[in-house]
């Protein structure tokens, strides 16, 4: 099936429509910006346009009421439909469409009494009012406000035959991404570029698959860190598809298609073998020794993948640290370098900063490793809505790998089953537990409930928990959390089990921190005329979540510093959150050097509510 | 300075969101691009098809008069001079008005570059018509039979006027958006 973006356009003229025939504006837009209309009001007008190969589906709105007007009628901006219209695509899409990709937005609109005149001019139009003109009180302003307020991950491009210049500032300031002259001549081609770079859109080869929102934001920050060619590092836990990510970074970030990609397990980078692994043998390094190519010389003009770089040796990273900034290197037993072209990217499920912070990684090299951004794969089980294609697909896969297999349907409540659990082991496990259903049950027309087994279910009732299935209950406080922790069944994974969850033991805490806060913070919110929403104050939101009527302003401030910085230290999330980076920009103007000493925080911290520095 | 504008001098500014907000930019040139898409085999719209020759197309030859005389009317309409009709620097005494009112306008011409702008608005209008008359004659002469297929030899005219087109528009909206003293 083939996959396009669906983007809304809320523009006056091509989003209004005509009782008994269809709107030819709006046709011809569409077939200019090669578009899809599914608007789906069209239907039964005559004249249906047929995009050979659209660029996305467009679903057109005026932003006005009446939508269908004619003389005699007024039309009036209507900013709370408008929103509501687009929150219907973006908050709560159906099931079977995407989110919105992008908002095309236009700035003028034109309101008033729709007269003779006005009507011949363009069937529907009304005159317009002076402050329709006015670039200060444009209405295309105020719905981009209001969108940058209520969606701000939402992209949107102002789409306007109105001179850029008179508004750049206006619509930059207002959080639009670009803007696109109506008229334009490579306007497909403008369409896609916008689409790609500020889009949300899906992986078009279906390797990384799923349309959540925080996949596409992922894959955004993916494909903009890939433009300008520069090293990424990839956050995420383990069994999200780094690796895939990696990869998709480098499809969109190569020279050419067939640039190379290699990938190197950071693990096998020992103080003794690294170099010979990453810039190769001299073949006249010794007699008897043959020569070898080394992975960063092959992955010239390519991409170069280490994953999980926490695993590196210290000697590793000096060696690749020498090669990012010398841009060359020199074989074992050779006496010349040789200059290299070659992107790296970098994996880690860590919280790799700790370990620069205690001289485990060099920070230089951290620094070098993320230069062109860091890209983050959010977990399956904030993502749950991509679990019914991810099983659609592996069951496929599974049923290919295994010839006895026969094709199946996949029952909803298996679909339920799958979607409540939370998949620690993310991706990568539910892949395993699909395989398995396949594997085990080849010659059945149905993959249904009994065929899937979960992890924490494997022993059935009164099995001890596994770490993950622990983490995932819900926790009612920062205690009980620690509680949890402190009792995890140790003897069914072995120590070193347990050490290997570490990571993602300290996301989730990090993570429960950040809820915490953010429940506060909602909680103690106060509406105020500026305001309506409440206005965030972070001072009784720390007392509400210590319990302490004694904290001080200041050390609430602190306190909320570093109870973030805890989670962003692991998931590198909790600022993304517009609730939480208000309160921690508050936080940071009222203490700006007030910054405890991130190690964290300690339960007894948040009981007392003291907030002192460790 | 920033002068009031009053509600005369709007007129020109209204003539010219019309001609080229409402009508060039917004409408024609988008008919163009598609009409151009269809030629390409991009897209198949039987409506367009239609309509494109016979109605949308020959729009400009009513508008060809709207925006010679927005051109032509520039100067008179959007020269500070103007505001010598207008209180209060109506209330200065003849001599006075005159002088600086010619003194204000030609000053007001240097800084807009009125000329170059009407110029090369002119040449616009005048490679349009160029590549319209050249256009009627084909759409007049043209053989019987399927109509998309007639007229892809002759896309490259079609794409000289719509570029055309995106010059003129552009140009007019280089125009000056409000009446500037200085």
């Amino acid at each position: 099936m083939t996959y396009l973006p669906r983007i809304l356009i809320i523009d006056d003229l091509f989003g209004r429509t005509h009782s008994d025939r269809r709107n030819e504006e709006r046709a011809n837009l569409c077939g200019q910006y090669l578009l899809e209309d599914v608007t789906d009001d069209e239907k039964g007008k005559g004249g249906t346009l047929k995009v050979k190969q659209p660029v996305a589906q467009a679903v057109f709105f005026r932003g006005q009421n009446p939508a269908c007007s004619t003389v005699g009628d007024t039309v009036e901006n209507d900013l709370e439909v408008t929103l509501s219209v687009i929150r219907e695509g973006w908050s709560e899409p159906r099931s079977e469409n995407p989110c919105w990709s992008m908002v095309l937005l236009d700035l003028c609109f034109y309101t008033g009494p729709v007269t003779k005149q006005s009507d011949r001019r363009a069937s529907g139009m009304p005159e317009s009012r002076e402050r329709d003109n006015q670039p200060k009180h444009y209405f295309g302003l105020e719905i981009l406000e209001a969108i940058h307020k209520e969606f701000p991950d939402l992209p949107v491009v102002i789409m306007s035959s109105m001179p850029r210049k008179n508004v750049s500032r206006e619509f930059s300031s207002k959080g639009a991404l670009g803007f696109l002259p109506r008229e334009d001549t490579h306007s497909a081609d403008r369409l896609k570029e916008m689409l790609w770079r500020h889009g949300l859109i899906q992986d078009e080869t279906g390797e990384i698959v799923g349309r959540s929102r925080s996949l596409l934001l992922a894959l955004r920050s993916a494909r903009r860190a890939a433009s300008a060619r520069r090293n990424v590092l990839i956050r995420g836990e383990r069994g999200v598809g780094k690796e895939l990510l990696a990869r998709y970074i480098g499809r969109h970030g190569s020279k050419s298609a067939s640039a190379p990609f290699l990938t190197v397990n950071s693990a096998v980078l020992s103080p003794t073998l690294f170099a010979s692994e990453l810039f190769g043998i001299d073949r006249r390094v010794a007699t008897g020794v043959e020569g070898r190519e080394g992975l960063i010389p092959a992955a010239t003009g390519g991409d170069l993948f280490f994953d999980e770089i926490r695993d590196m040796s210290l000697e590793a990273q000096a060696g690749i640290l020498r090669v990012l900034e010398d841009r060359k290197v020199t074989p074992v037993g050779a006496k010349n370098s040789v200059p290299v072209d070659v992107r790296f990217l970098s994996a880690t499920n860590f919280a790799v900063e700790e370990l620069a912070s205690t001289g485990r990684f060099r920070p230089d090299l951290l620094d070098r490793l993320r230069e062109g951004g860091t890209a983050y794969l959010p977990p399956l089980r904030e993502r749950r809505e991509d679990i019914p294609m991810l099983v659609e697909k592996l069951v496929r896969e599974s049923e290919a790998k295994n010839s006895a297999a026969i094709h199946r349907d996949i029952d909803p409540k298996a679909i339920e089953k799958l979607c409540a659990f939370d998949w620690p082991g993310n991706v990568r496990e539910l892949r395993n537990c699909i395989f398995e259903a396949v594997n085990n049950n080849p010659d059945v027309e149905h993959l249904v409930v009994a065929h899937i087994r979960l992890a924490g279910s494997r022993s059935g009732v009164g099995a001890p928990q596994t770490v993950a299935a622990t983490i995932a209950q819900p926790t009612q406080s920062v205690d009980g959390l620690l509680q949890y922790l402190a009792n995890l069944p140790a003897d069914e994974w072995g120590a070193a089990e347990i050490a290997g969850k570490l990571p993602e033991i300290r996301a989730a805490y990090g993570q429960l921190l950040a809820r915490m806060v953010k429940a506060a913070i909602i909680a103690t919110r106060r509406p105020s005329v500026d305001a309506p929403e409440g206005k965030v104050l972070i001072h009784p939101a720390m007392k509400l979540l210590t319990g302490d009527r004694t904290l001080t302003a200041s050390k609430a401030a602190d306190l909320l510093k570093r109870l973030l910085k805890e989670e962003a230290n692991t998931a590198n999330a909790a600022l993304d959150d517009p609730l939480l980076r208000e309160a921690h920009e508050i936080a940071h103007r009222l203490r700006p050097k007030g910054q405890p000493k991130a190690t964290g925080v300690s339960d007894g911290e948040v009981d007392r509510g003291k907030g002192t520095q460790k | 300075m920033k002068a009031s504008v009053s509600q005369e001098r709007l007129d020109w500014q209204s003539r010219r969101r019309e001609f080229n907000h409402d009508w060039l930019k917004n409408r024609f040139i988008v008919a163009l691009n598609s009409w151009l898409r269809l030629l390409d085999g991009a897209i198949e719209d039987s409506i367009l098809e239609k309509s494109f020759l016979s109605d949308v197309l020959p729009q400009w030859e009513a508008q060809r008069g709207e925006v010679g005389e927005l051109i032509r009317d520039f100067e008179k309409e959007m020269s500070p001079m103007q505001l010598f009709s207008e209180p209060p620097l109506s209330r200065c005494d003849p001599h006075t008005k005159q002088w600086l009112g010619e003194l204000v306008h030609r000053l007001w011409l240097i800084r807009v570059c009125a000329k170059e702008l009407t110029s090369t608005a002119e040449r616009s209008v005048s490679a349009m018509d160029t590549a319209y008359a050249e256009l009627s004659q084909i759409v007049r002469t043209r053989p019987t039979g399927d109509l998309v297929s007639s007229m892809k030899p002759h896309r490259r005219l079609f794409e000289r006027f719509r570029d055309a087109c995106q010059n003129l528009g552009e140009t007019v909206s280089e125009f000056p958006h409000e009446i500037k003293v200085v």
